[in-house]
């Protein structure tokens, strides 16, 4: 059944505006940015001292007639969907043995999850670095022959390690999916004697296809303009991919804005194409699992199973080893000295904390923005979200469209794209110019988390029953009492994922951070950048472990105040939600909500 | 109502964290109406945070730095080029910062009062046309060996020597698309020998096992973790591993190594450019020379070879045995995209 809470003229109006608001703030923040920096593909002169409009293909010809580019593209590709299918198998793995295990373990695998999850991928992949190169920590533990590590620097160790970093998409969105299912149609199938294979193959699986293939998507769409990884692995592998290539064009001088541009068109319309695809095999049936009637509450197992073991060992390894890595480097005195016993020191910490090191202001400055970009974009996400839920105009159709196509915009290019938008000749009469303000950078770091919060948004928002906003609406209840007393409240624990989510994301962002920071005010994440650079590892690594604790610490607060006094029944922060709008079952067709 | 308690200091919250930023950074805003005089510095060198604390106490202008790696950098302000912010960019490389002096991005002919201070090695680093001035030069790349795995009779001596078997799969270098110092080494070597046997003697290498990694920083972590025996990168950077007690060897090459010096320009449109002068003037006097040479400001940077008369490197750095080849900046810009693109297609992968 559709929605329809009133005809009446003057609130389509007021609901047409308020759709519009969306696109504005969509447009301001990420279409006008992109824009500029896609324009040049086309027009490469226009951002130069003297502005030319000259049209030229030539950045395009440079892009699809350089044999490099084109093979990495290719090789982004196929290791995508490689780790991709990895992280299905062990997404899947976790998720099950979430579900099928007690409280406590199940709270503790979920929570690995999560800190893999926001954890960023170059703390990631330099932690595996760290671990496994020769003479790294692994070899000098086992005392392990050169050589050993051969495996990890080939395509398949690097979709091994994606694989490892990308299985929360899957295991959140799969979590939900499973808990939809419930035990009556399992309790059918046992009851018609099917075996345990013969159920996983012909009731979860079919069943779960819009969770894994949703989950499966976004890890490849992920992996395919990952950064992280192309720029800590891959240099020792000879494989050039997309996302480097990116890099490199934005980093070798004479820098190419242009080609960097279009190689971004390709890695964005790569993208769109896979979450097309995803969106049509799924559209071809229903997979309607949630329904009005009463459900039969799924107890939690005593006993921990085999999955649930598997579960925790896989999660934890996720975690722990390339983090423990990272711990241990920053104890460290000198990278030679290894493990033995006089080469650990704290000297690494002292300097960071001491008055005269810059890491401090630069943590509390990151945490500032981080506090910011995560409010803004909370409640950004709230309102553009709800738009889009409860107002079918055509801006909210195009908001849809917009967040798709722009959630796996690699971040080094709306950065890029920040620098020209925001410091544009044309902004000067205006009193505009926003670049090399922090403002700017606020709004990046709000540009760059927003469609992910507002996919996740929507998919709390697509739970609600239209029925229930109905019924107020009958007993009279005004639009903003329905917001205010229904809508939020129900949507709350997705606000505070929204909120965390980019909170941590921003302590660790680096390429907008890089290029947008206001002179003389480093953010966090570039100090370690530059402590890396400067081959201070063990300052580098403090200050990794420094803000992981902060984003931990933040984590564990922010969790603790949604078990607090708030009747949850999910176990866990509402992140399957944004897994579950790229389902697309839920964001625009509630039909069977009713 | 306890929802709604939430929300309003949600709201609070908001408002709270919106004046923490701005009270943080400074709004440029506010900046203006008091108008102290500032300077912004775009920099990758190593001890640029201590000359911009040094200059704004002697001067009072206010310095803001924007420290970075020469990449970013160079990407910042040919992002900016329509409205650029900068006053005064800094890093290592001539070849690089001739680039943009060919895009017309920098102040041509200015001369700093205290020009007649450089030896005859930093006077023949100046640019042509006095667009950009050496700060100091280090080697692009000099070789340097784990001493763990390579006893010292056995050391190499030459840049040939490397392609000898027993450093078969032994020897690493950086990507010179992405490494600052490494385009001025790879253009060095096809300058000295002539192109055609400047490509020939990488591809030798490749075929003896040559690895590629990213920077310095992956570069000399494998020579130390001992995954390769020899590694040819900037000689600061080895001096500094060598100082913090690591065991390895430098070698520079009797042929000679390849002038990379850190480089110093004013912005064609700078915003303040009276102060970008005095500050290129502070770098090149040796009061300023005096903060950039000391370890504890620079860390591996510091390690260079100074061009004004009268200053001493540091006592760790090698004081004499290196002999220069002077690389032509203009040159190697020119020929920058097809020597880079050459090597991309034939070394690197």
């Amino acid at each position: 059944m559709k929605i329809s809470l009133t005809k009446r003229p003057f609130l389509t109006l007021t609901r047409g505006f308020e759709g519009l608001v969306s696109v504005v703030i969509l447009c301001v923040l990420i279409v006008y940015p992109l824009g500029t920096l896609l324009i040049q593909t086309v027009f490469p002169h226009i951002f130069d001292y003297h502005m030319s409009w000259r049209l030229s293909f030539r950045p395009l010809q440079e892009v699809f007639q350089n044999s490099g580019n084109l093979a990495a593209v290719f090789n982004s590709l196929w290791i995508g969907v490689m780790a991709a299918i990895f992280a299905t198998i062990l997404g899947t793995i976790t998720a099950f043995g979430t579900v099928f295990s007690p409280k406590g373990l199940a709270r503790l695998i979920h929570a690995l999850t999560w800190v893999i999850f926001f954890t960023p991928s170059y703390v990631i992949a330099q932690g595996w670095l760290i671990l496994l190169q020769d003479g790294g920590i692994l070899s000098q533990l086992l005392n392990l022959p050169m050589g050993w590590s051969q495996w990890f620097f080939t395509p398949m160790g690097l979709v091994m390690v994606m694989g490892l970093r990308y299985f929360p998409f899957v295991h959140f969105a799969m979590v939900q999916a499973i808990g939809h299912v419930g035990p009556e149609l399992i309790r059918a199938a046992r009851l018609a004697g099917a075996k345990r294979i013969r159920r996983f193959v012909s009731i979860w699986f079919p069943l779960l296809a819009p969770a894994w293939m949703a989950g499966a998507s976004i890890a490849f769409a992920e992996g395919f303009g990952d950064f992280g990884f192309a720029a800590a692995i891959t240099p020792q592998m000879q494989l050039p991919l997309v996302s480097y290539q990116i890099y490199s064009a934005l980093n070798e001088a004479p820098v190419s804005y242009a080609t960097a541009a279009g190689l971004s068109l390709l890695v964005i319309l790569v993208t769109a194409l896979a979450l097309w695809l995803q969106f049509f095999l799924l559209s071809r049936r229903s997979y309607a699992t949630v329904s009005s009637a009463t459900r039969v509450e799924q107890e939690s197992p005593r006993h921990v199973g085999p999955s649930g073991w598997v579960s925790l060992i896989l999660a934890g390894l996720a975690f722990v080893m390339p983090v423990g890595a990272t711990l241990m480097q920053s104890l460290w005195k000198t990278q030679t000295g290894g493990m033995a016993l006089s080469n650990f020191s704290l000297d690494a910490y002292q300097s960071i904390l001491s008055p005269r090191g810059d890491g401090l202001s630069s943590l509390v400055r990151s945490f500032l923005y981080a506090l910011v970009a995560a409010v803004f974009t909370s409640l950004l996400a709230l309102f553009i979200a709800s738009q889009m839920t409860f107002n079918k105009t055509p801006a909210a159709k195009f908001a849809n469209l917009l967040t798709m196509a722009t959630i796996a915009v690699p971040g080094v290019v709306l950065a890029a794209g920040f620098v020209f938008a925001w410091n544009a000749i044309w902004l000067i009469p205006l009193h505009l110019v926003l670049y090399g303000t922090p403002i700017c950078l606020a709004l990046a770091f709000i540009a760059g988390s927003l469609p992910y919060a507002i996919r996740l948004q929507l998919g709390a928002m697509s739970q609600l029953s239209p029925n229930l906003l109905m019924a107020a609406r009958t007993l009279g209840a005004k639009r903003l009492t329905v917001i205010w007393r229904i809508v939020l409240p129900l949507v709350r624990e997705t606000a505070i994922s929204t909120f965390l989510m980019t909170f941590t994301g921003t302590i660790f962002e680096l390429p907008a951070a890089s290029l947008l920071y206001p002179a003389g005010a480093p953010p966090f994440a570039v100090d370690i950048a530059s402590k890396f650079n400067a081959f201070l590892w063990s300052q580098g690594a403090a200050m990794t472990i420094m803000g992981l604790i902060v984003v931990l610490g933040s984590y564990g607060f922010g969790t603790m105040l949604l078990r607090r006094g708030l009747s949850i029944h999910r176990q866990v922060p509402d992140v399957g939600a944004v897994l579950q709008s790229m389902e697309g079952r839920n964001v625009y067709s509630c039909n069977e909500c009713g | 109502m306890s929802i709604s308690k939430r929300m309003l200091a949600g709201l609070g919250l908001a408002g709270i964290a919106a004046v923490a930023v701005t009270s943080l950074n400074g709004l440029p805003a506010a900046q203006a109406a008091a108008k102290p005089r500032q300077l912004i510095f775009y920099s990758a060198q190593g001890y640029d945070q201590a000359m911009a604390t040094a200059f704004q106490k002697k001067t009072g202008i206010i310095v803001k730095l924007d420290d970075d790696s020469t990449g970013n950098i160079v990407a910042r302000m040919e992002a900016e080029r329509s409205n650029p912010h900068w006053d005064v960019a800094w890093f290592d490389g001539d070849s690089t910062m001739q680039a943009l002096d060919n895009e017309g991005m920098l102040l041509r002919g200015f001369v700093p009062n205290d020009v007649s201070n450089y030896i005859p090695l930093g006077r023949s680093l100046i640019a042509p046309d006095r667009s950009y001035y050496p700060t100091g030069v280090t080697a692009a790349a000099a070789m340097a060996y784990n001493t763990r795995q390579v006893p010292a009779k056995d050391a190499p001596k030459t840049w040939a020597d490397l392609l000898k078997p027993e450093f078969r799969h032994a020897v690493a270098m950086n990507d010179p698309s992405i490494s600052g110092p490494t385009f001025p080494f790879v253009a060095g070597i096809m300058q000295q020998m002539g192109r055609k046997n400047g490509q020939n003697y990488f591809q030798k290498l490749k075929a003896n096992g040559l690895r590629i990694f990213q920077t310095n920083d992956n570069t000399l972590s494998a020579l130390l973790a001992g995954q390769e025996k020899v590694i040819m990168i900037q000689d600061s950077a080895l001096t500094n591993a060598k100082v913090k007690g690591e065991p390895i060897k430098i070698v520079y090459p009797k042929s000679g190594v390849y002038t990379l010096p850190g480089v110093i320009a004013i912005d064609k449109h700078a915003p303040d450019m009276a102060a970008a002068k005095e500050f290129v003037e502070f770098v090149l006097s040796q009061e300023g020379q005096r903060v950039m040479l000391n370890p504890a400001n620079g860390g591996g940077d510091s390690y260079f070879n100074p061009v004004i008369k009268g200053m001493k490197p540091d006592a760790a750095r090698q004081q004499t045995g290196i002999h220069w080849y002077r690389v032509n900046p203009l040159t190697a810009a020119h020929q920058e995209n097809s020597i880079k693109q050459w090597f991309n297609e034939n070394i690197t992968h």
